[in-house]
């Protein structure tokens, strides 16, 4: 699948391009994703465009967190749909990611503001 | 000191006559009484003496059996004399002989304690006084030796009487301590026996007595009201997923513990033989009843046999869609249906024998239909066998009127009125028997509002289509519209038993037919995937939580966190079916 990624300083923020992600196209995103976990250590994955995920989408989102935190790495999600967030929430897996809401909180997230710089 | 006959001594027999100590100072009266007393034939030796020395030595010496005494001797006299000997032996005879003597000393004499008194010019009245006198002498000395063997042996008895009574108090000391310790033992048998109740109650609870399922179209209420502690009643239901119910209802012979381990055994025999007829089942369709009957009935009989013991059993089957009742009564108490369009109760009746009396049994079905708004009771015989005081049973008849009467009650209402007119019939809340019920009222067939069908390839990209079609069909429901959580989760199970299907039971193949198909009722959803595959086993089962190391294999989980109800089964055309009902609100 084409994954549109946009690199924001050190942050890769990529969008999952699909608006369902089940059994027929989630090994697609794990394997296209890999070139991303490799090449960066900080990576915003952005759902906003999927709708349905079930547990083989589930399966590869824990995919790619187990393969960025295995470099040292660290993996955020944002934009969740309400159905999504769903599915995370009935397997418990909304505790182990780090949840935003939006991209640009995810992004931010990665780098704090300094406190006392305007 | 003058003496008559040979000499006395101690050593002088009784054999020698009578012994007389002869009081008297003037010999010649001597010589005339001694004549006068052999001349009446009395035989004697005499001791004569005359003054008080010789009287009281002689008294102690001569052992004389009778005293004669004159009243007057020079230096003493008869009444001395006589308080003398009295002093001594209160029984030995004294005859006072007299030349003359006054009423008033005559009486002084006799009341002193002499036998009688003789004249001495009426010596005639003599050898008959004496007479009599040794003769109530002899009578007053056995009348004394009886009375002091009397007074002994009283003290004897007394004696006896006291050791036998301490005897006593200890033997009622003795049985006090063992009826304290045999009421200590009652109360430990009953405490025992309590919790032999307790222990008995709980395993009918939880292994004989389960709760009745919610099935649409019916409303059950069972009601079991235990006697003295428990026996083994005990029912089953069984709803199959194609809108039919088993009812099994069953009375093991006898009470107590090993009543109710019987019956959990039996219990659970119908239900291995249930599940083993269902899984053998080529056709896909359901063991008939009498199957699993005679199926659980040829495990069990031979143990049944063995304890000398048996069950009655009721086993029904209610097929919704056909409205067919199909019973295999075991010499249970029947089955009374009580008839809406008549407002009449019959009472059905097999005709099998109990299970447990004969190898080899073979058990029969009858089969009638029901309509809606019927009522169907199974009744332990604690009901119809209940007595009142007159000794009269409860029986069929009243169970009959009583339901007739009370046919409008609901059914937990109507178990509960049956439990209250029997025990207000035998007269007592305490029941001999357990009293079991079981009421069905059949309600009109579950409605369905909408339904749709459509069928798939077996191709990972129409996962998409399954659940385009769960959505499309939910968005068209109205009143109510389904809560769109609702939609989502059944959008997520459907999604992911069909990619199941699709991996697992068709193992990859893209072309193979998946059969959906949607169903709405008032209150739930159901949507069901058939397929020709292999049936998996995971549908059975519920896995565990996930625990975020694993990165597959959620999905058996999700599926049975999403929905209310899910259920693999196989289908009346051998098809594998897996149904997943949501109800319309979360």
């Amino acid at each position: 699948m084409q994954l549109e990624i946009d690199k924001i300083g050190d942050v890769a923020a990529v969008a999952v391009p699909v608006d369902e992600l089940d059994a027929s196209n989630a090994s697609e995103l794990r394997r296209d994703m890999a070139p991303v976990l490799q090449a960066n250590t900080k990576v915003v994955l952005d759902l906003s465009r999927v709708r349905f995920m079930d547990s083989s989408g589930l399966g590869a989102m824990l995919s790619c967190l187990r393969q960025i935190s295995a470099r040292k790495g660290n993996l955020k999600l944002c934009g969740l749909s309400k159905q999504v967030r769903g599915a995370f929430e009935l397997v418990r897996l909304h505790r182990i990611f780090e949840i935003y809401p939006t991209k640009a909180e995810a992004v931010l997230a990665f780098h704090p503001k300094p406190v006392g710089v305007a | 000191m003058t003496t008559t006959g040979p000499i006395p001594d101690a050593s002088v027999t009784r054999a020698e006559g009578l012994r007389i100590l002869h009081l008297e100072d003037v010999p010649s009266d001597v010589e005339l009484i001694g004549r006068h007393l052999r001349g009446a034939g009395l035989r004697f030796i005499s001791k004569h003496v005359a003054d008080r020395n010789a009287f009281a030595r002689a008294l102690d010496e001569f052992f004389p059996d009778l005293v004669l005494s004159d009243y007057q001797v020079p230096g003493f006299d008869g009444l001395a004399a006589l308080r003398m000997v009295r002093e001594r032996d209160p029984d030995l005879p004294v005859i006072v002989v007299t030349g003359n003597l006054g009423d008033e000393a005559a009486a002084s004499v006799i009341k002193s304690g002499a036998n009688d008194y003789v004249l001495k010019d009426r010596l005639a009245r003599l050898a008959p006084a004496v007479e009599r006198a040794v003769e109530e002498a002899q009578q007053s000395r056995a009348r004394r030796r009886a009375e002091r063997e009397i007074r002994t042996l009283n003290v004897e008895l007394e004696q006896r009487v006291l050791a036998r009574t301490v005897e006593l108090q200890n033997a009622n000391r003795v049985k006090d301590e063992l009826i304290e310790s045999e009421r200590a033992t009652c109360l430990e048998l009953e405490r025992l026996r309590s919790r032999d109740i307790e222990v008995g109650l709980r395993i009918q609870q939880s292994l004989l007595l389960s709760q009745p399922p919610e099935v649409p179209g019916l409303e059950i209420a069972a009601l079991t009201v235990p006697s003295e502690g428990i026996d083994g009643d005990f029912y089953i239901f069984v709803a199959h997923p194609n809108q039919s119910l088993d009812v099994i209802v069953g009375d093991v012979m006898g009470k107590g513990i090993p009543a109710a381990l019987l019956g959990a055994a039996t219990k659970s025999e119908f239900l291995t033989a249930l599940s083993y007829l269902l899984a053998v089942a080529r056709d896909g369709s359901f063991p008939a009843p009498k199957d699993v009957v005679m199926l659980a009935h040829t495990e069990i009989v031979r143990h049944l046999i063995d304890l000398e013991s048996y069950v009655t059993v009721c086993y029904a089957r209610l097929d919704l869609v056909r409205r067919i009742l199909s019973i295999v009564d075991c010499g249970h108490t029947g089955l009374l249906h009580w008839h809406a369009a008549t407002g009449r109760c019959g009472i059905l009746h097999g005709d099998c024998l109990p299970m447990g009396i004969r190898e080899g049994e073979v058990f029969d079905e009858i089969s009638t239909a029901f309509e809606p708004h019927d009522v169907l009771l199974f009744f332990s015989d604690g009901i119809t066998e209940a007595r009142n005081s007159a000794g009269e049973l409860f029986g069929g008849e009243r169970l009959v009127r009583h339901v007739e009467e009370n046919s409008r009650l609901d059914p937990a209402l109507l178990a509960d009125s049956i439990r209250q007119a029997v025990s207000d019939f035998s007269g007592s809340t305490h029941l001999g028997d357990d009293l079991t019920s079981v009421v069905i009222r059949i309600g009109q067939p579950p409605m369905t509002q909408a339904r749709a069908e459509m069928e798939i390839r077996s191709n990972l990209r129409n996962l998409r289509e399954v659940r385009h079609f769960v959505r499309e069909f939910c968005n068209s429901l109205e009143d109510p519209v389904p809560d769109e959580d609702v939609v989502d989760a059944l959008e997520l199970a459907a999604s992911e038993v069909a990619s199941n299907i699709m991996l697992h039971a068709y193992h990859g193949r893209t072309d193979q037919p998946i059969h959906l198909e949607a169903e709405a009722r008032p209150g739930a959803v159901t949507v069901m995937l058939r397929h020709m595959g292999a049936g998996f086993e995971s549908a059975g089962l519920e896995p565990p939580l996930p625990d975020g190391k694993r990165e597959s294999g959620f999905g058996t989980y999700m599926i049975f966190r999403s929905v209310d109800q899910a259920r693999y089964y196989r289908d009346e055309r051998s098809r594998s079916c897996v149904s997943l009902v949501k109800n319309r609100r979360n």
